[in-house]
Formats: C-alpha cells, structure tokens, sequence
C-alpha cells in the first residue's frame, strides 16, 4: 500500500480528505481488502487515543446529573434543558435517583461472563447438531452482554427504520472477535513503533 | 398526424409520470420519503459504518416481495457477522461464538415498525433546516439536517438520493455537533431482482449452536398495574407497553416504549436473579445507551439510541404503577 493511500485513509478518519478524494477512496476501499484492514486499524488507534477524553466526558455527565438534581427546588415530572444546560427538576418524595452511583467504564462489554458459551444452557443440553435450545426471551449468546444484546434486539422492532437498522448494526459490530483484531492491531502498531 | 399526436400525448405523460417527484424543499417531507424508500424498495448495498473507533464496511440487501419484507445485514470485514430479519424472526449469526440467536419477533407482519409521522409536534422538539444539494457516488442528494433543541436527544445529517431518498450517508451527531456514528454508502443498487440465494446465511452453520427464543407469550396486565415512567423528558410519551411470559417460569418481563415521534427509549423490567443480569450503571453498545438500576427485587433497563442522560433519566423515574400515578 502507497504511503499516499495510507495518508488519504488517515485524512478521511480525521473527516480532513477533500471531498473531491472521498469518493474515489470509498470506492477503493469497497473492493480493497487491505485496505478496510487499514482503514479498521487507523479507526482504532484514533479512538484508542481518544478515548481518555471520552471518559472523562461520561463522568462529567454524571456529575452534573446529580448536581442538577440537588439544586432543583421543585419538581412537576417534566424535565427540560434551558440554555443549553441540562437540568433535571428534582424528583417527586421517595423516588432516590442515584445521582452519584459510581459511573461503569463506557464500554461495549459490560459482563464478560454473561451469554458465554461455556455456561449450560438454561433449558436443555447444548447440542453441535442442528436441534435448537429454547431460551428465555431475554437470553442471547451472542454479546458478552446478551441480556442487553436481547434487548436491543426487540427495541430496534420499535425504532424508526433507520434508527433500527443502525441498531442492529451495532450488535453485529459488537462481536468478541473485533475486541480480539482491534487488540491485534494495537499490538502490530506498538511493535512497529518500537 | 392523430397518431403523432397521440405518441406524444402517450410520452409527455409517460415523462411526467417518470419526473422525481421529490421537488419539494420541506425536509419533513424528505423524511417520510426516506423512511417509506427504507422500508418499501428494493436494494443492495455496500456500506461503511463508522463508530468509536471502529469502521466495518457491510452489505445490505433489502427485498419486498409477494407483501412479505426480508433484511440481510452483513458485516464484509473478520469472519462475516450477519443479521437477517424477515417478518417473524431476527436471526444473529456469530461466527466467532459459533452460535445463532433467533428471535421472535413481537410485531409480525411488517418490518415497518414505528415509521414516524412527522406532525408539527416533532418542531417543538427539532429544527428540521433544508441544506444544499450535493452529489454523491455519482447521485444528486438533498442534505437536510435535524437538529434537536435540547440535549435529550441526538441529531441528524442526511444525504438523501433525490431519485429514491434512500439516505446514502447519514450522520448521528451528540448536542455539541460531533459525529457519533456514520453510515456511508459506497455502492448501491435499487430496484434490482434480488435472488432468494442473496437472503440466505453465507457462513456455513453447521456445528453452531442455536438459540432460539420461545414463542412470545403476552401477558395482560389489569389496568392499573405494571409500570411507568415518572419523569419524562419533553415530547416523550409512552407508545407501546407489553407484558411477556418468560418460557419455563413464572415470571415477565415488562417492555415499555417512550418515544417524542423520532426518537425512542424502551424500558424492560424484570425481577431480578435469572441469570445475565446487567452491571448496574450506565453501558453502551455503539450509539446505543443503557442505564440499569434495581428497585424492590426487579431490574429496570432503558435503552435507545439517545444520549446517555435520556436512558438514565428515564429508567431512574421508572416505578411500580399505582392507580393514581398512572399515564
């Protein structure tokens, strides 16, 4: 792959290549397997040196969610956002919103345990055949967090077609197996910096 | 000569009927459009989705035929994750955990879902602003842009093709305009024949493990029980509330549906202890946000594709519906 190419896939990520170059670069890399492989790995390292930022964004929004509920003084159970603040009107006698509950790690993959294929299926014995095991509705297997991989799932039959479409993506960009190359991309750039 | 002019009469209308009929400006009108051209035509596609870090280029083909809608998602990149959705069931395909999930669906019929109907409601909540006309992989777009008034919900950008309104790119942006997520078309076909051959799994699934949900069973709740939200952001009302039967137990799940016309948050309430509980607390798949929270034995979960203060303030308000409290 040209240094040139690399460059385009980089200034695209950035949203920095000139349109004029978008098109003929999409296209490109619509029959170019190499080069998604880079356009992936450039993505990556992006976020992956973002992503501190993107943290401290999330427990920033935390923080003012519970300032903003301690500072209101009456409530009538609508919420608004006035000059571009967000303030949530305090909540009516014995609801506790748990305003400042230790905020998770943004993450893809909440429970690692959850829907792996070691643990027994709930209802019958797991099978390599072709027979099917029944599951609860809210089961699925196929996330580290199936329960939440189920519940996307039957939300996206009540989004808007595109709303659904771009949830469903979500799931099946979710697999452990783009955990597992975005790791071997990082590790391939770190040697290769070395 | 009454022949010619019944040949020209025959083609001026033939020309007629063939002019895009997508002359107006309205972007509210565009996005009926849109949605009616995601869910109506006929169309193949080669994709990239951009999110976190992460970019999969993906193919989609979309079938309507005989009143029956087929969906297949596929992903182009690793070892070919694949959705194929029909008017019962959404089956996942995972090929690294060599197992397929089938889901029932809910809604049979249709895969239309909610289309929203945009009312001059939506203006209180979003400024819908008509931007310019651009072309893209060879195709004249409309660009429209709509903006949310509050941070409760996201933003759009959307690149329209003037002759389908299919939504070549599409940009999901947070309330400080940054790009969370980006569909971009590099390829698209409309209106082809599509085999049944291009709607089937290409991965071979012999070996894998499947999951198939058991067969919904709803549950009717009587009035006056169940569960609400109690606080709300601005414009969003409950749309749908469903009580299922989890196969092989005594207990439910409570699905709940709270959407301002464009935008929209289900809340699933379970009792707690079955196994696959979530972490309490704020996650997120892709542009999707989930807030979960325990009250009194159960687990509340509110997910949408919304910023993370949406889920969180909504699931958190969520209790037991009393007579008196109810919506």
């Amino acid at each position: 792959m040209t240094e040139k190419l690399q460059n385009q896939i980089s200034a695209f990520i950035d949203g920095e290549l000139p349109d004029a170059e978008q098109e003929l670069l999409i296209r490109r890399l619509a029959r170019d397997t190499e080069c998604r492989a880079t356009l992936r790995r450039y993505a990556l390292i992006g976020s992956v040196m973002r992503s501190s930022s993107v943290n401290l964004a999330v427990a920033d929004l935390s923080q003012g969610v519970a300032a903003a509920i301690e500072s209101e003084p009456s409530h009538d159970g609508t919420l608004t956002d006035e000059d571009g603040l967000l303030k949530i009107l305090k909540p009516i006698a014995g609801i506790a919103v748990a305003a400042t509950v230790a905020l998770v790690a943004i993450t893809s993959f909440q429970s690692p345990d959850v829907g792996s294929t070691d643990e027994p299926p709930q209802i019958s014995q797991q099978t390599t055949g072709g027979s099917a095991i029944v599951v609860p509705a809210s089961y699925a297997p196929g996330d580290s967090n199936g329960r939440l991989t189920n519940y996307l799932i039957q939300h996206s039959e009540y989004s808007a077609p595109m709303g659904s479409r771009n949830v469903l993506l979500e799931i099946i960009g979710n697999d452990e197996v783009v955990a597992e190359e975005a790791e071997q991309a990082t590790d391939g750039d770190e040697k290769a910096q070395e | 000569m009454t022949f010619l002019i019944r040949t020209l009469a025959f083609l001026a209308i033939a020309q007629l009927s063939a002019a895009p009929s997508y002359a107006t400006d309205d972007p509210r009108d565009w996005l009926m459009r849109m949605n009616n051209a995601l869910t109506t035509l006929n169309y193949t596609g080669v994709f990239f989705y951009f999110n976190e870090g992460r970019a999969e280029s993906m193919k989609i083909v979309h079938r309507v035929a005989d009143g029956r809608t087929v969906e297949r998602l596929v992903s182009l990149d690793g070892v070919g994750r694949e959705i194929i959705r029909d008017q019962d069931e959404v089956t996942c395909i995972f090929p690294a955990k060599k197992s397929v999930l089938i889901e029932q669906r809910r809604e049979k019929g249709t895969l239309i879902g909610a289309v929203p109907q945009y009312s001059s409601r939506l203006d209180l909540y979003y400024d819908f602003v008509p931007m310019r006309r651009e072309r893209l992989i060879g195709k004249m777009t409309r660009v429209i842009s709509v903006v949310p008034r509050d941070g409760f919900r996201y933003g759009y950008e959307l690149w329209l093709d003037e002759e389908t309104a299919l939504p070549l790119m599409s940009k999901l942006k947070g309330d400080n305009g940054n790009v969370i997520e980006q569909v971009r078309f590099a390829s698209i076909t409309v209106n082809g024949v599509i085999k049944d051959s291009e709607l089937r799994p290409a991965i071979d699934t012999t070996g894998f493990t499947v999951f198939r949900t058991g067969e919904k069973q709803l549950v009717k709740r009587l009035p006056g029980t169940g569960w609400r939200a109690g606080e709300l952001p601005a414009g969003f009302e409950l749309t749908a509330n469903t009580t299922e039967g989890i196969t092989d137990s005594d207990e439910s799940v409570d699905h709940l549906v709270y959407s301002d016309g464009l935008a929209s948050v289900s809340v699933f309430v379970e009792a707690v202890g079955r196994k696959g509980e979530l972490m309490p607390g704020l996650s997120r798949i892709g542009s999707a946000n989930a807030w979960s929270t325990e009250f009194e034995g159960f687990q509340i979960t509110a997910v949408g594709e919304v910023p993370a203060i949406t889920v969180e303030a909504i699931g958190a308000s969520v209790r037991p519906q009393t007579r008196d409290a109810r919506r």
